[in-house]
């Protein structure tokens, strides 16, 4: 006695083709009811609903089933006769695609940071060309799916206002300015494009040079004077009472400019409840008094930051002129413990508390500080490209954290963040140094032009096609395309292309 | 569906309540905690009873799959996730670091690849940091070459393979040469799915979807096959890194992320892998790629992805990544301090050089690092500083005299080192002048800013020291 399934609708017909004579016979057999049930089938009105029927009288032997096993895949093991010829005869039954339709788990938040503007212009009571806004997003960061991203981050290139000791990468790029930060400023404006810069008042250290906060003040002044763009400057001596001696000099002395002010040695009390020292309070003072916006720092605390903001918005400071800096450090040495701290300030913010909602300054270039970016370690590869990478990983790690601004030293990776926030914002590029981003720059001259900086002003005139670049690939083709005429092109489905060959 | 809650009470009960200790813990209900925390596994618990182990397994399944794929002592596993911020809990799929080779390279080129990649290491804290896993690309198409290629892969390295191709007839190929050794398959798409899904099936090898913007597409095909009994899945929803496109892909990421652990959508409910590779489609310039590579991947890195195909087998490239991973990956609840103690290096006597350093996990296992590699020959003194690096003590005044004074007499130093001469860090200078005061019979000197440099800075100055000393 031998069971055999019965096909169902739709299902394909059993491969097997056994090679011997007799197992022929039984599959032909099976074919012909198979058959059968088909013609009764296709009779208006009958739906025939089974699995399995029985054929009497059939009694082949083991071999002869084997052999038509081996035939008919996939055959697994040593089965019994019936299982045995369940399989020659049914073809697997189809496949069938689960459906499934995702909602997105779309969640809604109260609360948003708030948006910062950095530097005044004339009309403000600043001297700055332009101003920069940052913040206001209500959703995660890049959490598109809940909502749009309002204000690109902005990069603040950074001056020292005394060598910090600069490596080999960086005295390449600095080298000729580094003992004058107004021209250091002016450099890092007109040769990179710097749209902020962070002055780095290191001198001010008591331990150190120990300039004095007339000192600092004069060279903040000596920068404004060299540059247009939104200015901050970093206190850092170590020292509460000497960097608010330094924040009211410089306060005073740029006052309407609308700078952004950092000091890294206010010490909160070790106890939540016991007053804030009075150094602390003096220096939102000082901001308030200028007009200023006020940075809260605090390395991987977001208590304590927010602690610091709400003493700030106690005075009646608004959100819209504090920042929250968590203290960032580079890969490998507690990045993590930041990524955490600014996790916590996003999802305080959007949940609606105040205290957390100052957008964040981050500072990838402190990755300079980790002999990683800088040692000759020869099993480490090139220290060259590992300064860049390494300051890179750091800024990438800020940003997916949510950093609404970002302070850098190595203008190779400044380029590259650029470069990377211009495709996540789908920035119209609108002058030459952002197009030369995206451009080979090697100056072949295969496209016509004498240099790709000639090329990135004819294309900006649309003078030129992006395609005469042979030096570029597709994709980097599609991308500059996108970006110089974000509304006008639209997305290349051939982007959807297959890796797996192509790369 | 909600977010399913962990209960440390709702374990306790399942316990054997004896407060045994045997777990290492000091009560059932401790022991409970960290379940829940998963600072610890269940089978450390000697007395527990099959059926409880089963609920209490149960009760804690992460809603995130947890996948592996390769064979032996290189099997790698990722997965798990139950948080989508660190700050929640701790993320514990690890991101599976993968370069590719391809089946047009000459033999040759193909083993010298495959050896670059197998070898690209570097050792921190004592970890040897290597590349996780190898993709093998079919660019010919050609089902032979491809055979042929992954059998050279499989002879000349042991790392997990994934097969890369979106042709089910060379997805069968290779996975015909790997049968045991459970590869991944790279990929199962809307078109090419069933004959996929056979090939697992007969090969025994775990999946990777692909589904390029289209989630539910992507949901669809997991749930299918996790019908069929295929359960080492993993979601790739499409790696671009053009305008616009890449916001799309880094907001996918978070998405099913959040349908995952928050919304408990089992069909998407599996780790998600990126193709950094794709930036190397971008640029010409090789560096330029290497570099946007690089940041795509620190980006994932960051959100939490859980696989990773790359390119260019750099090692500054990798080590940043690595760098990353492991601090992102890491259980934000275990230890980062070390036990303060006199510690010996390389066999040093009573007249080695003796220096200080804090007992922040970082700061020494950098420093104890450098003085194994240059087998420097000293007494390190870690002093408690609160967990904090020798720079950020010295600010928090937790690296002071008085701290070195303390620990000094603790763990009699006087009595184990003949000589008086003390090394602190540059970066401690400004303690100098007072801890000289706090030791009068000492002669404590600045050493070097960087830990790389102690070797080099012994070489030159410590004879000289010692003899200075003689001399005095």
């Amino acid at each position: 006695m031998v069971k055999v399934k019965l096909k169902k609708k739709g299902e394909e017909e059993a491969q097997a083709t056994p090679s011997s004579g007799e197992g022929k016979e039984i599959l032909d057999m099976i074919a012909g009811l198979n058959r059968l049930m088909k013609k009764v089938e296709s009779i208006r009105g009958i739906d025939l609903e089974f699995d399995e029927i029985i054929l009497e009288g059939v009694m082949p032997p083991y071999e002869l089933l084997s052999k038509l096993l081996s035939a008919a895949p996939p055959a697994v093991g040593a089965p019994a006769p019936a299982a045995a010829a369940e399989v020659a005869e049914a073809p697997k039954p189809a496949i069938k695609l689960e459906e499934f339709k995702l909602t997105p788990p779309i969640e809604t938040h109260p609360g948003a940071f708030a948006e910062v503007v950095l530097g005044a212009t004339r009309d403000e009571g600043g001297t700055r060309a332009f101003t920069l806004k940052i913040g206001g997003n209500n959703t995660p960061p890049y959490y598109r799916f809940e909502g749009g991203l309002p204000h690109r981050p902005v990069i603040a290139h950074i001056v020292f206002d005394e060598d910090p000791g600069l490596s080999k990468l960086l005295r390449e790029q600095y080298g000729d300015v580094v003992e004058d930060p107004a021209a250091w400023a002016k450099k890092l404006v007109d040769v990179y494009g710097a749209k902020a810069i962070t002055l780095d008042l290191n001198s001010t250290d008591p331990k150190g040079t120990n300039r004095s906060a007339e000192e600092a003040a004069q060279t903040l002044r000596e920068v404004l004077d060299a540059v247009d763009v939104p200015v901050g400057i970093v206190v850092r001596s170590g020292n509460m009472a000497k960097d608010v001696e330094v924040v009211e000099a410089c306060a005073k002395e740029a006052k309407g400019e609308n700078l952004f002010i950092t000091s890294t040695s206010l010490v909160l009390p070790t106890w939540v409840g016991v007053e804030l020292d009075d150094e602390v309070l003096q220096y939102y003072d000082i901001a308030k008094e200028y007009g200023h916006t006020i940075v809260s720092y605090q390395p991987m605390n977001a208590q304590g930051l927010a602690w610091l903001n709400k003493t700030a918005i106690n005075k009646e400071i608004p959100t819209s002129k504090i920042m929250t800096d968590p203290g960032m450090v580079g890969v490998g040495y507690g990045t993590e413990l930041v990524v955490t701290t600014m996790d916590t300030v996003v999802n305080k913010a959007l949940i609606g508390d105040e205290n957390f909602q100052p957008p964040i300054i981050a500072a990838p270039c402190n990755a300079w500080l980790n002999r990683e970016a800088w040692n000759k370690f020869e099993e480490w590869g090139s220290e060259i490209e590992r300064g860049t990478s390494f300051e890179c990983a750091t800024a990438a790690a800020a940003l997916a954290s949510g950093a609404h601004m970002l302070v850098m030293l190595n203008q190779r990776a400044i380029e590259m963040t650029e470069a990377l926030l211009d495709k996540i914002y789908l920035t119209k590029l609108t002058d030459t140094r952002s197009v030369m981003r995206h451009l080979p720059k090697n100056d072949c001259k295969k496209c016509g032009y004498n240099t790709c900086q000639e090329m990135a002003e004819a294309l900006l005139k649309g003078e030129a096609e992006v395609e005469k670049c042979e030096q570029m690939t597709p994709a980097g083709i599609r991308t500059l395309k996108r970006l110089l005429n974000p509304e006008g092109v639209k997305p290349d489905p051939a982007e959807i292309a297959n890796w797996v060959v192509e790369v | 569906m909600a977010e399913k809650v962990k209960s440390p009470a709702e374990v306790m009960k399942l316990l054997p309540q004896e407060d045994c200790g045997e777990c290492g813990c000091d009560s059932c209900f401790e022991f409970a905690l960290k379940l829940v925390e998963r600072t610890t596994t269940v089978d450390k618990c000697p007395k527990l009873k099959k059926s409880a182990l089963k609920k209490i397994k149960n009760m804690l399944a992460p809603p995130m799959a947890e996948i592996s794929f390769g064979s032996g002592d290189k099997m790698v596993t990722t997965g798990g996730e139950e948080v989508m911020h660190r700050e929640e809990l701790a993320f514990f799929g690890k991101t599976i670091i993968a370069y590719d080779v391809w089946d047009t390279m000459s033999e040759e080129r193909l083993v010298e690849r495959v050896n670059d990649i197998a070898s690209m290491s570097f050792v921190r804290f004592k970890v040897q940091y290597n590349v996780d896993a190898i993709a093998i690309r079919s660019v010919s198409g050609d089902p032979t070459k491809f055979k042929n290629t992954v059998k050279k892969v499989a002879d000349t390295t042991d790392l997990p393979i994934i097969l890369c191709s979106l042709d089910p007839k060379v997805l069968k190929a290779g996975a015909k040469v790997l049968k045991g050794k459970k590869p991944l398959l790279y990929a199962a798409t809307k078109d090419n799915w069933e004959k996929v899904l056979e090939i697992a099936k007969e090969y025994e090898t775990a999946v990777a979807i692909f589904s390029p913007l289209d989630l539910d597409m992507l949901g669809s095909i997991a749930a299918t096959f996790a019908r069929e009994g295929i359960n080492d899945l993993i979601l790739d929803p499409g790696t671009f890194c053009e305008p616009d496109s890449i916001t799309e892909t880094l907001s996918n990421i978070s998405l099913l992320r959040r349908a995952c652990v928050k919304a408990g959508v089992k069909e998407v409910s599996y780790p998600v892998m990126t193709v950094p590779a794709v930036a190397s489609m971008s640029f010409k310039n090789k560096k330029m790629a290497a570099h946007y590579e690089n940041y795509l991947a620190n980006l994932f890195v960051t959100k939490g992805v859980n696989l990773m195909i790359l390119h260019f087998p750099e090692i500054w490239e990798f080590m940043p990544v690595v760098y990353l991973r492991e601090g992102i990956f890491k259980h934000p609840k275990l230890e980062s301090a070390i036990d303060p103690d006199l510690y010996a290096f390389n066999d040093p006597d009573e007249m080695s050089p003796l220096m200080v350093t804090s007992n922040y996990t970082l700061t020494y296992g950098i420093v104890s690092g450098d003085l194994d590699r240059y087998r420097v020959k000293c007494w390190m003194l870690v002093i408690d500083t609160n967990a904090l690096s020798v720079d950020t003590a010295v600010g928090s005044g937790d690296f002071c005299a008085d701290n070195i004074v303390e620990h000094m007499e603790e763990f009699d130093v006087e009595s184990k080192i003949k000589h008086r001469i003390l090394i602190i860090p540059r970066v401690a200078a400004e303690i100098l002048p007072e801890l000289r005061e706090a030791l009068p019979d000492w002669k404590v000197v600045l050493g070097p800013k960087d830990s790389s440099e102690i070797a080099t800075f012994l070489t030159e100055e410590w004879e000289k020291l010692l003899a200075e000393e003689g001399a005095a």
